[in-house]
């Protein structure tokens, strides 16, 4: 019974096993033609419901060209287009027909448009159209319901087309589920046979293994027990590509491992018999002797040492080793150096290192490393004077990378780099921060030095640059703070660059060295340049207008307009101030769009009092406006908004260095001046006065700066002269500023200005004061007895 | 302007197969294809019909050809056409779904008729709504490809049906050229 029960269960579990596959088999297999038959169906079914849209939209359209054809049809037309199109449009309702089943209620609606259209008495347009009409409306009304009717059938099946296309997607979804599930069933009774037959031959070799498993296992304990007596001292070395030593306490090597020749080129027989220092780097050495005492004291103790070998080639290989004393051990006897190659480890180290410590333009130290440089001078200094610092920003750079590019740009920073190093002894530090900003840390001299050095720095970096085939100049302002006992590395590099501000607001190619109220002004500064932005948001920033009053016709002939800071509840803030602050915010191109909108819109408003019909507006343009790239683009919309003629706006630009040259700022002007818009140099005579800017743009007006009003400054008048007849020569207007006392007119006369401005004529005005200024003027004003008459 | 979209072109090409393939026996009680009759032999000087100018040519056959009428190329009117002979064909016509007899000529010979160029290698056909498709010429020689002016009857082709001119396939080329090949309302030719 047993026999037999044993039999039936080898025999028949898989063959049940076997059926039950067979069985899912043959439903997937009905599963995948039954799915294969639905799915064709179905994509028969969407390419039907495709094509019938297609259809349907075409016919639509050729429709839809029918109707253009007959509504623009008049008694020139040639009736024969009509025909054509109706031919055309026809032809597509009946293949839309066509695309459909004949008993589809769509088919009878389509025929009878297609009847509709077919009925209508085409060859009489024509003679119609000589009468009155209404045949022709009535074709056009024709096409157009025609139209309308395809058009919801076309919508309908679009709507139907989707519809087909979603359930034949989730029909398939459906289908691909059931297939993955019988799939699945297969595999899963696919592998329990597997196993079941498996098992089944196991049980056959089981008694044969067992026998074996005895032998092997009487073998395997035979070898472990080899393996165990060949000692430690194997599995120390059998990494080959690490490198082994053994010494005795003393250091000299008894034993070394083949690696050692790939690793520093000598045989290990070289090593034997000599102290292991020998091959050690000078410099390391007493390190190493040191590890050597510690670890033959003390059995057993483990230490990590970095040592340099010195190769037969006479470089040197950096070996990390990990030294034991095995001195008490039988099967070695000595101290064993086990140690890895981490030469290529170090050098990257070192490369990762420097590169993040580096600037990679200039391979001057970055701001990490002088920081670094910076804590420990000022850590060490005790009995040495405390490091100063030096922070340099070049002037105009962004000029150069604006105007010439980032490759002229760059190779400037590189020269400047050079310089810099040319003027720092070899234990300074000079570092780039980024951009255009520069540091240099000098250790240990007095304070006076320091300044010195910083004043070379300027000279230096005023000399020209070429780069990139240009010849450029640009300046750079310096700021110093001398570390004190206590200060930390940033707290110096904030205070070199607050005095480096300082310099460069103060006039550039400067030094300033730090002060601690500078830093009070600093903050100030920086407040109120934030309130100042929060202003320009808010709409707080007015215009006022000053008349420029013209001497020939004696009554204003322009106004100038200046922008106002208006802050409520606070003193108002002066114009140079705010705008200074805004220009290095870049909050004045803002600022200088909103004044120009104003000023063009109040100026057209007053070009229409009485006798001011010429009354033209100047409105101060920043360098950095022009710079930017928007000004005439500005201007432009500025006039087409306001309606202010081009001819009635002049553009005061003060004379800057920063113009220099460029193309680009030349096109700016010349675009500015084809529309008509005048322009004026502002303040010259102060400041940068060249006549680059005379000469190279085409300028209209000079307004000669205040300051050459004053009598016993300027050569008793002579030089406003000298500057209005220079001004004539070259064939511009000459408009005389700061006219404040009946002497500073009587010297604008003399000297043929052809306009005066000042409070002697009238302050800046509000701007609802203008009106009745301009209203109420008087030539009295001028104060000129000629006049009377 | 194309008178059918790319996908339709390729969903109808799929569908015909499978009509063609399926349908094999539910065939419509039309008569069955058969070889083209001789309604009118050509005239036997057609060759000459070239050098007459056309006042309103039905078709215009332009390019790389050599014989030409004036116009920059080759103006046919109906009864230039006629002269070329008349066969009556009888296909299948995949978009309006039935069978459907016309008259006309075979393409090839239509175009041996302006003499093209050994240069050109297709034919480039214009429809009234702007529908245009390329045929290689080496086809158009080779295969039953059929131009037709007349209806079954003999009527005008009106533009209802293709009407002034159009291109069909004999039954056999069914599964080799695509539906989207079946221009019709043609009025412009030019060899390329």
């Amino acid at each position: 019974m047993t026999a037999a029960a044993s039999r039936w269960e080898r025999w028949a579990r898989p063959r049940v096993l076997i059926a039950a596959v067979v069985a899912v088999l043959a439903v997937t297999v009905g599963m995948i033609v039954m799915y294969s038959v639905l799915l064709g169906r179905m994509s028969k079914e969407v390419e039907n419901a495709q094509a019938r849209s297609a259809n349907l939209s075409n016919a639509d359209r050729e429709v839809l060209v029918l109707l253009q054809t007959v509504t623009q049809f008049d008694a020139d037309s040639d009736v024969r287009d009509i025909q054509v199109h109706r031919g055309v449009a026809s032809r597509q309702i009946l293949v839309s027909v066509a695309s459909f089943d004949p008993d589809d209620p769509r088919v009878r609606e389509l025929q009878n448009v297609q009847q509709h259209l077919a009925a209508f008495p085409w060859n009489r347009l024509t003679e119609d159209r000589a009468h009155d009409g209404g045949l022709h409306h009535e074709a056009m009304v024709l096409v157009a319901q025609s139209e309308e009717r395809i058009n919801a059938l076309r919508s309908e099946q679009e709507k139907i087309f989707y519809a087909v296309t979603s359930s034949s997607l989730k029909a398939n979804q459906r289908g691909q589920f059931t297939l993955a599930t019988l799939v699945t069933l297969v595999l899963g009774l696919g592998i329990a046979g597997i196993t079941v037959v498996l098992r089944r031959s196991r049980s056959d070799v089981e008694r044969a293994y067992s026998a074996l498993k005895g032998e092997v296992d009487e073998r395997c304990l035979a070898e472990e027990a080899l393996r165990a007596s060949e000692g430690r001292f194997r599995s120390l070395v059998q990494r080959a590509s690490d490198l082994t030593i053994v010494t005795d306490e003393r250091g000299v090597v008894t034993y070394a491992s083949p690696a050692v020749e790939s690793l520093v080129g000598y045989q290990p027989e070289d090593f034997l018999e000599l102290p292991l220092l020998a091959h050690v780097e000078p410099e390391e050495r007493a390190d190493v002797a040191t590890t050597i005492t510690l670890l033959a004291e003390r059995p057993g103790l483990v230490r990590t040492v970095e040592l340099r070998l010195r190769t037969s080639d006479g470089r040197s290989r950096s070996v990390e080793a990990v030294c034991q004393n095995l001195l008490d051990d039988p099967d070695v006897g000595g101290l064993v150096w086990n140690g890895r190659d981490v030469t290529e480890r170090k050098a990257l180290e070192r490369e990762l290192n420097h590169r993040a410590h580096h600037d990679p333009l200039t391979g001057l130290p970055n701001r990490v490393l002088l920081l670094q440089r910076l804590a420990d001078a000022l850590t060490r200094a005790g009995s040495q004077p405390p490091p100063s610092l030096i922070v340099v920003d070049l002037d105009g750079f962004k000029n150069v990378n604006d105007t010439l590019g980032h490759s002229a740009g760059d190779e400037l920073l590189r020269v400047a780099a050079q310089r810099l190093l040319g003027c720092v002894r070899e234990d300074d530090v000079a570092a780039r921060l980024g951009g255009d900003e520069f540091a240099i840390m000098i250790g240990s001299v007095d304070q006076d030095d320091a300044v010195a050095i910083a004043r070379r720095i300027v000279e230096v970096l005023q000399d020209p640059f070429t780069a990139v085939d240009h010849h450029l100049t640009v300046g750079a302002s310096v700021g110093i703070a001398h570390g004190g006992r206590h200060g930390s590395a940033d707290g110096l590099l904030r205070d070199a660059d607050i005095a480096m501000y300082v310099a460069k607001r103060t006039g550039k190619n400067r030094v300033e060295v730090f002060e601690p109220e500078m830093r009070v002004k600093a903050s100030h500064r920086t407040a109120l340049q934030q309130e100042l932005a929060r202003a320009v948001e808010r709409g707080e920033i007015d215009v006022a207008y000053q008349p420029v009053i013209d001497l020939g016709t004696r009554r204003p002939a322009m106004l100038e307009a200046l922008a106002r800071w208006r802050r409520p509840g606070q003193p108002p803030v002066p114009a140079d101030v705010f705008i200074a602050l805004a220009e290095e915010s870049g909050a004045i191109n803002k600022i200088g769009l909103e004044v120009l909108r104003r000023a063009c819109r109040a100026g057209e408003r007053w070009r229409y009092l009485p006798g001011y019909g010429d009354l033209g507006i100047a409105v101060n343009v920043s360098v950095h406006q022009i710079i930017a790239g928007h000004l005439a683009d500005h201007v432009v919309g500025a006039l087409r908004d306001t309606g202010l003629p081009a001819s009635r706006l002049a553009l005061e630009i003060t004379e800057s260095a920063a113009l220099g040259d460029s193309e680009r700022v030349a096109a700016e002007f010349a675009r500015l001046q084809a529309m008509g818009v005048r322009i004026a140099v502002d303040d010259f005579g102060a400041g940068y006065s060249s006549l680059g800017l005379l000469m190279s743009f085409a300028v209209d007006t000079l307004k000669i700066d205040r300051s050459l009003l004053d009598f016993d400054t300027t050569r008793r008048g002579s030089l406003v002269m000298a500057i209005a007849e220079l001004g004539h020569t070259l064939g511009l207007k000459v408009v005389a500023e700061g006219v404040e006392t009946p002497q500073h007119l009587h010297r604008a006369r003399e000297a043929c200005c052809d306009a005066v401005q000042g409070f002697y004529l009238s302050r800046p005005l509000e701007e609802n004061a203008v009106e009745g200024f301009l209203r109420s003027w008087s030539v009295a004003r001028l104060g000129d007895p000629v006049v009377q008459g | 302007m194309g008178r059918r979209s790319a996908a339709v072109r390729v969903a109808l090409v799929s569908t015909t197969v499978i009509v063609a393939v399926g349908c094999g026996t539910a065939e419509p009680a039309v008569p069955a294809a058969s070889a083209p009759s001789v309604v009118r032999a050509p005239d036997a000087d057609a060759s000459v019909i070239p050098d007459t100018p056309v006042a309103e040519p039905l078709l215009t056959i332009t390019g790389k050809v050599a014989a030409t009428n004036g116009a920059g190329g080759l103006g046919l009117d109906r009864e230039q056409l006629d002269r070329l002979g008349l066969l009556a064909i009888s296909v299948n016509d995949p978009w309006a779904k039935q069978r459907i007899g016309l008259q006309g000529v075979w393409l090839r010979d239509l175009v041996a008729l302006a003499r093209p160029d050994a240069a050109a290698t297709s034919l480039h056909l214009t429809a009234l709504d702007d529908y245009q498709i390329d045929l290689s010429l080496a086809d158009v020689r080779r295969q039953p490809i059929f131009l037709a002016t007349r209806t079954g009857d003999g009527a005008v082709l009106p533009v209802e049906e293709g009407g002034p001119t159009r291109v069909v396939f004999a039954d056999d080329l069914a599964l080799t050229y695509s539906p989207d090949l079946w221009i019709w309302n043609i009025e412009k030719i030019e060899v390329r």
